[in-house]
């Protein structure tokens, strides 16, 4: 009966459960996440390493405009040659767009020739509700010491056209740039733009 | 519905178009449809005079469910962009947006518009402009439409419009979209406004008279500074309200001179633009940890635009379907074991006195209620407690399903005639459901619910979803079958409380004890229901024990039955024979364990289901799922039990019938079966993601469809000849 009565106490507390946005600065919020192989995947276990999250869903238009002209490629690539560990995550609910089983996710990597050192299924939200993501794409860096350094766009033109990647500018691999010369993030946080994430 | 509204949309668009030649004075584009929206430019007067200005418009027709971005497009999104191309010297304005709406979708919230959307541009010709000519002003225009998914739409859109050398009178099609979409502007000022800091918090001040029980919501003009899902408080001040608003990560007081929007209170909507002030002194964040605080100018009265009223609307609405959905419940397959054993008690209750009928209904009422309560309080904590299971998750145990199937025996041999229940052994139907009293009564309410109900009838598919959503408090999901309780009772209710009723029923006679035997056939056949059931669940093992169970208790209803009859040593013995056959009995039930993986279900019943073995079928799985819809496959969801009874009769009257078979086979639609006879967590989340929390539910995915069409709980040919008829 205690418990009984426990669980309903837990349940009422749950639906207060706020979504704020995590601080630029602070440790990041810590996260246990399980990849399309089935393993477990926990910001703990990756202490000491920089570490970039990237929010996505496969059919929404702004992160198909980034894979198909090879601009998310290209960031992965960059961040894993500068050390990273690049986290891929789909918070997609059962059912909604984007949400994908862990075969078809891993099928994606390979047709998009994508390179994250891991793709998460979040399908319960939970991951994207502690960084507060709220659109596929939505960016995050974590620095070697656990810090949430950026959050944001990748890049600075919120459109879902092709044509704007020349001119915008990529922040996430400005940022990678200033932690590479020791500076602070010279953009640390930007206004992500695309789908919402299909909670 | 929804695309032939666009098309007439369209259609209308068109015929205004073609007909604007003629007319020679309408200045309007040819309408563009890009699949979501038909977009045109308009002018709202014929023409333009030399260093005139006049409004232009960007008018849209949105498909129904589908929204664009007003300039802060919120959480996500994106607003409308236009690319103008304009005749030397011509000028266009900023875009002025319509009211926005607050569009939620789970945490976040957009701000956008539905319908059709006016955006209103200013267009200001050269005083210099030859009169006399027809200027072509063309936008490209670029705009992100969202339902639950996002699709970018663009348009190039052209205007022609006479340079005129007096002021030219109303446009004939833009006039009129023109006075409609000025209704959506927001009033130009009308309130003093102001914001300061209070603790790296924006607090905005309005001025005005404005009613503080309204509903009041901040649409900052700037994105990134106020976060738009956030709960804005609103105070009441002598002056007016006060707001107090969550900051984004772009919110610096030092470089925000002024915080510049919209207010909506209540249909209302009002541009502001707020000028930076001084904190004054005592003003406290209202529920914030200061109630000691009770300086003048605090707060006096807050209510929060977070949450509308919409959702207490709402939950009469589900209330509403909630009490329909249980009186309708009454004659689904599902309730009519009960029917039988509630007629058997009505028959008898002519001989009763009025008070005892009127006691007999509310007590069958609160056994419904106690039994609705009990299992949706044990469901909800359970669910609390990270289980993945939903309505009639009790079923689910083959266990539970034997013990029903006992119970339900046991009240078939009682109706037969083998043992009594009560005080009096002679005498006519002194049975557990009959003449048996308040127990009786009230053990038949708790059976309606728990045997019967699990099965979601018309009408309850959402009720039940809501109950049990994880976003409303316990005691609402409560209220919720408490009120499907009231209905499943009402027409015993009445029939109770109405003495006209009681009265017509015929008079107790020696028919009774005829009628009781074969009311207990009926409970015979609930019982190879029940059989059926346990044996998906639990095998052929499980069979065999709920079988030996069965005659145990036949035995034990019996040797009672002989007790009853016989006085002194002989009772006694017969009495310890029952009691060592009860223990024997539940001793064969603790052996049952459930033993069948779901999937198997569509096979293990195919044989027996005559032309649904013509039928292949393919067990539910998201991602096979995933894969049909990638294919562009129509998929066709049952999600089933085998102790949905509902779900059978759908199975048994529609989805195996020859003519349902062969619609599947020449359509090519791919028959998936979400089996829930057993516990499964994947079928759960599909269900809830539908809002559901039990079955039966029926899906269609039509070819390239982003969400899948809701069927009907109960199912007709009709209904499934029109689902497919898209194909």
């Amino acid at each position: 009966m205690k418990v009984l009565f426990a669980s309903v106490a837990t349940f009422a507390l749950s639906i207060g459960a706020a979504f704020a946005a995590p601080e630029i600065g602070a440790p990041a919020p810590a996260f246990t996440g399980t990849t399309t192989s089935g393993d477990t995947v926990s910001l703990s276990d990756l202490a000491g390493e920089k570490v970039i999250l990237e929010w996505t869903n496969h059919d929404c238009p702004f992160v198909k405009k980034h894979y198909e002209a090879g601009n998310m490629q290209m960031t992965q690539e960059a961040a894993a040659e500068a050390g990273y560990t690049w986290l891929t995550i789909i918070s997609s609910a059962p059912g909604k767009q984007g949400h994908v089983s862990a075969e078809m996710a891993d099928e994606l990597t390979e047709t998009r020739d994508a390179s994250p050192t891991h793709v998460i299924l979040d399908e319960s939200g939970e991951i994207g509700t502690a960084y507060a993501a709220k659109t596929t794409p939505h960016m995050y860096i974590i620095d070697e010491e656990g810090t949430l350094v950026y959050a944001g766009g990748i890049d600075s033109i919120p459109s879902a056209d092709k044509a704007d990647l020349e001119k915008a500018e990529n922040y996430v691999l400005a940022a990678m740039e200033n932690i590479e010369a020791g500076e602070p993030v010279a953009t640390p946080q930007s206004q992500p733009y695309g789908c919402s994430v299909k909670y | 519905m929804r695309s032939s509204n666009l098309f007439i949309a369209a259609f209308l668009a068109i015929l205004a178009a073609v007909m604007a030649p003629q007319a020679r004075a309408q200045a309007v584009s040819q309408p563009v449809e890009t699949g979501n929206a038909v977009s045109q430019l308009i002018a709202e007067r014929g023409g333009i005079a030399p260093g005139e200005t006049i409004r232009i418009g960007l008018y849209q027709e949105l498909r129904e469910g589908w929204h664009v971005y007003w300039m802060n497009p919120g959480d996500s999104g994106l607003p409308l962009e236009i690319d103008w191309t304009l005749p030397e010297g011509f000028e266009t304005g900023e875009i002025d947006y319509p009211l926005p709406h607050r569009i939620p979708l789970g945490p976040l919230v957009n701000f956008g518009h539905e319908g059709t959307p006016l955006f209103m541009i200013d267009l200001t010709a050269p005083s210099g402009a030859a009169t006399g000519q027809t200027v072509t002003l063309t936008a490209d225009a670029t705009w992100l439409i969202c339902a639950d998914i996002c699709i970018p739409e663009s348009a190039t859109l052209s205007l022609s419009l006479p340079v005129v050398a007096e002021p030219a009178g109303p446009d004939a099609l833009g006039a009129p979209l023109f006075e409609q979409g000025d209704t959506h502007m927001p009033e130009q000022g009308g309130f003093d406004a102001a914001w300061y800091d209070l603790d790296g918090k924006p607090v905005l001040e309005l001025s005005g008279d404005i009613d503080p029980q309204a509903e009041i919501f901040f649409f900052p003009a700037a994105i990134s500074v106020v976060e738009p899902a956030a709960e804005q408080k609103v105070a009441a001040t002598d002056e007016g309200v006060r707001l107090f608003l969550q900051p984004a990560f772009d919110y610096d007081p030092a470089s925000l001179d002024v915080l510049d929007g919209v207010v909506t209170i209540d249909e209302r909507g009002i541009e502001i633009a707020a000028t930076q002030t001084e904190a004054p002194a005592g003003v406290t964040v209202p529920g914030a940890d200061t109630g000691a605080s009770t300086d003048a100018g605090s707060g006096t009265s807050e209510s929060s635009s977070a949450t509308p009223p919409a959702e207490s609307r709402n939950l009469w609405a589900i209330l509403g379907l909630a009490f329909l959905g249980g009186i309708i419940l009454n004659v689904m397959p599902c309730v009519f074991p009960v029917i039988f054993i509630k007629a058997a008690s009505l028959a008898h209750s002519a001989q009763e006195s009025r008070a005892t009928i009127v006691r007999h209904g509310f007590i069958y009422t609160a056994g419904i209620l106690v039994a609705f309560l009990a299992i949706a309080g044990l469901l909800l904590a359970l669910r609390a407690g990270g289980e993945q299971i939903g309505w009639g998750f009790h079923l689910q145990s083959p266990v539970t399903v034997a013990v029903f199937a006992i119970v339900i025996f046991l009240v078939g041999l009682n109706l037969a005639g083998l043992f009594e229940i009560g005080t009096s052994v002679q005498g006519v139907g002194t049975g557990l459901a009959s003449k048996g009293g308040n127990s009786g009564a009230f053990f038949t309410g708790l059976l309606a619910v728990a045997v019967a109900a699990p099965c979601i009838g018309p009408f309850l598919g959402v009720p039940v979803g809501f109950a049990l959503s994880a976003q409303q408090p316990a005691f609402v999901g409560l209220l919720v079958f408490a009120v499907m309780g009231l209905g499943l009772a009402l027409p015993y209710l009445l029939i109770s409380l109405i003495p006209g009723i009681a009265k017509a029923l015929p008079k107790p006679g020696a028919w009774m004890e005829v009628f009781k035997q074969v009311l207990s056939f009926a409970m015979f056949a609930t019982l190879i229901w029940l059989i059926w059931t346990l044996t998906l669940q639990a095998g052929s093992e499980g069979l065999v024990l709920l079988l030996i169970a069965l005659l145990l208790t036949g035995f034990a209803a019996w040797a009672f039955g002989l007790s009853q009859r016989s006085r002194g040593a002989g009772g006694v013995f017969a009495r310890v024979l029952a009691l060592a056959a009860i223990g024997g009995c539940v001793y064969a039930l603790s052996g049952i364990t459930p033993q069948l993986r779901t999937a198997d279900y569509a096979q293990a019943s195919a044989p027996g289901e005559g032309d649904l073995s013509k039928l292949p079928t393919v067990a539910y799985s998201e991602a096979t799922l995933e894969e049909l819809r990638e294919a562009g496959t129509p998929v066709f969801i049952d999600f089933t039990a085998a102790w949905c009874v509902t779900c059978q009769v759908n199975k048994q009257t529609v989805l195996t019938r020859q003519q349902v078979v062969s619609q599947f086979h020449e359509k090519g639609v791919v028959y998936m079966v979400a089996d829930w006879t057993v516990q499964d967590p994947e079928i759960t989340r599909a269900l809830e993601a539908q809002g559901r929390s039990g079955v039966p539910l029926y899906l269609f995915y039509a070819p390239g469809a982003p969400e899948p069409q809701v069927l009907p709980q109960v199912l007709s040919f009709d209904i499934m000849r029109e689902t497919f008829s898209v194909l």
